[in-house]
């Protein structure tokens, strides 16, 4: 065994349900690690930088492995998969946490979408996964739990910086919520990824989420967000205003889609900032005419139901 | 931490084990099963894939302890008394391989894809090897193989196909 692995000395608990999770949580604060797929941590382990872990909280039996559907909201537990949250098309579909499955079919290799969780995609505070870009695109809420009560956050709140999100080191992400539209609206949504392989984390990588009016196919809200350009997943919000109140139609796709945008993406170890810049406006347009097919498919569903 | 883990379909109780000892690690060092291999060691080369519940995982970044409560199948557990997997038998007919060391992981996917879905497109079959790494580039060779075992299956038992 790897040496630098061998050195750690740390106990691993397996809590039956949430209230004994958090409630090691509180008892071994900064020295504990919630761990559920693994396949973010063992990086941190492998690379020395979880000196000082004395216990390794294991949540994947703690019975937050689901995804619900009550009237108002989607309900998506932390040890969700990609995998089976791509298997929940039933359950999803019609909501917008459809961007959600979209970004699952985006992760691979496909080991890692039965291996990884929501949870610890959006926990790990990495801003090149594919999750909290769309999470952000979803505008989900993230339940946190601790010993002392519950809170529920925002998206746009939940991402602080790179490994840094609003989790505290007593609290558990248990769950995340997305909110169904509260009027009848058409969904469009997509997700774009550019990697150096098909196997391999983004380059860079975009979520669409517009609701469209039903009868005059007016974007009447949307959502674009991009991972990797910043410490955290952002919002494209120039583009989203250009959007809002434009039909759903390839002309604006192509007008918005070619409008510049004033970006100064970070550059990473893949690529560089200037190489992000120019292939942003192709990733966005993609991104956008995959959200009016996928406009499209719905359209065409709801006129077979009919 | 003692680790019981139930290996093609064999119980194993292990003493000692570290809490941050890979499955990979443990199948090949503790129980001498090397047909698993250790590649990159960080999940992405896919050499190390096992089947657990059905399907398919890395072994290097999944602890030995994770694995607990499930049922792993190694490249060892493919052979029945009947004689090779089929599988097995069309990478040696196809000569599916060059360097041989990818062929466990391919015969890993290959085996959890058929099992979930008896009759898939070839773009299914290129989805589910493309998590393995073949540095021979003997892909051809690997999705033939695959696609031909699938078609006899559906041949021989019309009826498994539809399960």
């Amino acid at each position: 065994m790897d040496s630098l692995l061998s050195a750690y000395d740390m106990e691993v608990y397996r809590p039956k349900n949430v209230e004994e999770a958090i409630g090691l949580l509180k008892e071994f604060g900064p020295k504990a690690k919630v761990v559920s797929g693994y396949t973010t941590l063992y990086q941190l382990f492998k690379q020395g930088a979880m000196e000082g872990v004395e216990a390794l909280i294991d949540i994947s039996q703690t019975g937050l492995k689901y995804v619900r559907c009550t009237k108002e909201e989607v309900l998506i537990g932390a040890t969700t998969t990609p995998s089976e949250l791509i298997d929940s098309a039933s359950a999803i579909q019609s909501t917008p946490a459809r961007v959600l499955r979209q970004a699952s079919l985006a992760i691979h290799p496909p080991q890692i979408r039965y291996m990884g969780t929501i949870g610890g995609s959006l926990c790990s505070g990495i801003p090149f996964y594919d999750l909290p870009v769309a999470t952000l695109a979803a505008d989900a809420s993230l339940v946190l739990r601790s010993a002392s009560g519950q809170r529920i956050i925002g998206a746009n709140e939940f991402f602080k910086d790179y490994f840094s999100t609003a989790v505290a080191e007593d609290e558990l992400l248990i769950e995340v919520r997305v909110r169904k539209p509260l009027e009848p609206v058409l969904l469009a949504t997509s997700f774009t990824k550019l990697g150096r392989s098909s196997s391999d984390f983004a380059v860079v990588n975009v979520a669409t989420a517009l609701n469209v009016h039903e009868h005059s196919f007016k974007i009447c809200a949307a959502r674009v967000t991009i991972g990797c350009i910043d410490r955290r997943p952002v919002r494209l919000t120039p583009v989203e205003e250009a959007l809002i109140g434009e039909v759903a139609n390839s002309e604006t796709v192509k007008r918005v889609s070619e409008a510049k945008i004033d970006l100064n993406p970070a550059e990473s170890i893949h690529a560089s900032s200037h190489y992000k810049a120019k292939v942003i406006p192709y990733l966005l347009r993609e991104g956008l005419e995959a959200a009016l097919k996928d406009l499209h498919a719905e359209t065409h569903s709801r006129v077979g139901q009919t | 931490m003692k680790v019981s883990l139930r290996v093609n379909g064999k119980d194993y109780l292990l003493e000692e084990v570290h809490p941050l000892e890979s499955l990979a690690e443990v199948l090949r060092e503790r129980l001498a099963l090397t047909g698993t291999k250790r590649g990159c060691d960080t999940g992405g080369c896919g050499m190390c894939t096992v089947i657990i519940d059905g399907k398919p995982i890395y072994s290097c970044i999944m602890l030995a302890w994770q694995a607990q409560e499930t049922s792993i199948v190694t490249v060892e557990g493919l052979e029945t008394e009947k004689g090779l997997d089929p599988l097995q038998e069309a990478f040696i007919k196809n000569f599916a391989f060059q360097c041989g060391y990818c062929t466990p992981a391919f015969l890993m996917v290959a085996k959890s894809l058929l099992d979930s879905n008896p009759n898939p497109t070839e773009q299914e079959i290129r989805e589910a090897v493309s998590g393995v790494l073949c540095r021979c580039t003997g892909y051809a060779g690997y999705i033939k193989s695959i696609k031909e075992v699938a078609e006899q299956k559906c041949v021989k038992n019309p009826e498994d196909a539809n399960t």
